[in-house]
């Protein structure tokens, strides 16, 4: 996953793209450290542990767990990864880029 | 590949709860067998219980050394072969497969005792092995021991199982239609709803909403109340599926900056709940 998010998130630096984690490792101090020693760039949500707010909120029972929202909030895709997530992504700019 | 190493190592960690969780004492039902019989049969069950866990680390612990090298960094494809290959290798040392038999002797000793159910429980768990079978573990206990509140557990196991999908609704609807005991009929129905949720969401709902109009308040032990889990399990279906707008949600971020999502309307956004604990 790491990998493969880095470089989508390299690539599409310049578009209207957002990746947000929703990390479960712990406090921010703890994260910050995470995503510093990992090289993430992207803006990550404490949500301190799995039984976290958002977490238990959005019945998450399983990591990574993904959602995948067009420019409007309307969920397009779950549980895409990888490959499958970048075509997604594709897809919904492609889709935006169209709606201009 | 990470994802496959964190389930084994979830699974070690739950290896190593089975032993205690099953070993557990429960009151002694009206049996027929003398007490003195039963003290012995339980002794025998937790001795069991024991030796297995003990195999189970064995095992476990050269899964694990199997799998070490990959923990910080990806397997390439043939290294991915190769591990696959000597995996297999490992599976007799599997103590489910090879203990089936013996909780299935202790269960005939035992018959019509509380260490019976218990040690037919454990072969479902196990998914049977050597001639026993699940399937025939969960016929003994449907007809000797309907009246336990131990069939909680067989309630729980299947909402995630192998068995066939008409076996595991037949087995349920049993529980939920004749268990003395609310626990059991809580569990079933989770367990009919999980079950649902991939082919019939709409029975599927309509289970959840029982759960939370009977037994809201019933501990289920993990995930908190059955009224928590089906309230959750209920927005999951009504308010999170593809073509819903997301629902709106306030978080922190790690320079304790708060967001939202709706902050990101006029972007493709991917929200990615991810850890590495």
């Amino acid at each position: 996953m790491l990998p493969h998010e880095k470089a989508l998130v390299e690539r599409l630096k310049d578009k209207p793209f957002a990746l947000i984690g929703i990390n479960s490792d712990g406090d921010a101090a703890a994260v910050r450290k995470l995503l510093a020693e990992q090289g993430i760039t992207w803006r990550n949500a404490i949500d301190v542990s799995t039984e976290g707010p958002w977490a238990r909120a959005w019945n998450v029972s399983g990591w990574p767990t993904i959602y995948v929202l067009d420019h409007k909030g309307v969920i397009r895709f779950r549980d895409v990864r990888d490959e499958e997530l970048e075509t997604a992504v594709n897809a919904l700019l492609a889709e935006l880029e169209a709606a201009k | 590949m990470r994802t496959q190493i964190r389930l084994l190592v979830a699974l070690a960690a739950l290896g190593s709860l089975a032993g205690p969780l099953a070993s557990a004492q429960s009151p002694a039902p009206a049996a027929s067998a003398p007490k003195t019989d039963e003290a012995a049969l339980a002794a025998e069950f937790d001795a069991l219980g024991e030796a297995f866990e003990a195999a189970q680390q064995e095992y476990y612990k050269k899964l694990s050394a199997l799998y070490a090298p990959f923990r910080e960094r990806e397997p390439s494809a043939e290294e991915l072969v190769e591990l696959e290959r000597k995996a297999k290798e490992l599976e007799p040392l599997d103590p489910t497969k090879s203990f089936a038999p013996r909780y299935a002797a202790l269960a005939a000793k035992a018959k019509g005792t509380v260490v019976a159910a218990k040690a037919w429980l454990r072969v479902v768990s196990f998914g049977g092995g050597g001639e026993f079978t699940a399937e025939g573990a969960i016929a003994a206990l449907l007809a000797e021991h309907l009246e336990r509140a131990e069939l909680a557990e067989l309630a729980s196991t299947l909402a995630y199982t192998q068995l066939a999908p008409e076996l595991v609704r037949s087995t349920l609807g049993t529980l939920r239609a004749k268990s003395p005991h609310d626990t059991v009929k809580a569990a079933a129905t989770l367990s009919l709803a999980v079950n649902s949720q991939r082919e019939d969401v709409a029975r599927a709902k309509e289970l959840y909403r029982e759960l939370v109009a009977k037994y809201a308040a019933l501990d289920a032990g993990w995930g908190g109340t059955y009224g928590e889990i089906g309230t959750r399990a209920l927005f999951e279906l009504e308010r999170l599926q593809v073509g819903m707008v997301a629902p709106d949600f306030e978080a922190s971020d790690e320079n304790d900056v708060k967001f939202k999502v709706s902050d990101y309307r006029g972007k493709v956004v991917v929200l990615d709940f991810w850890g590495f604990w």
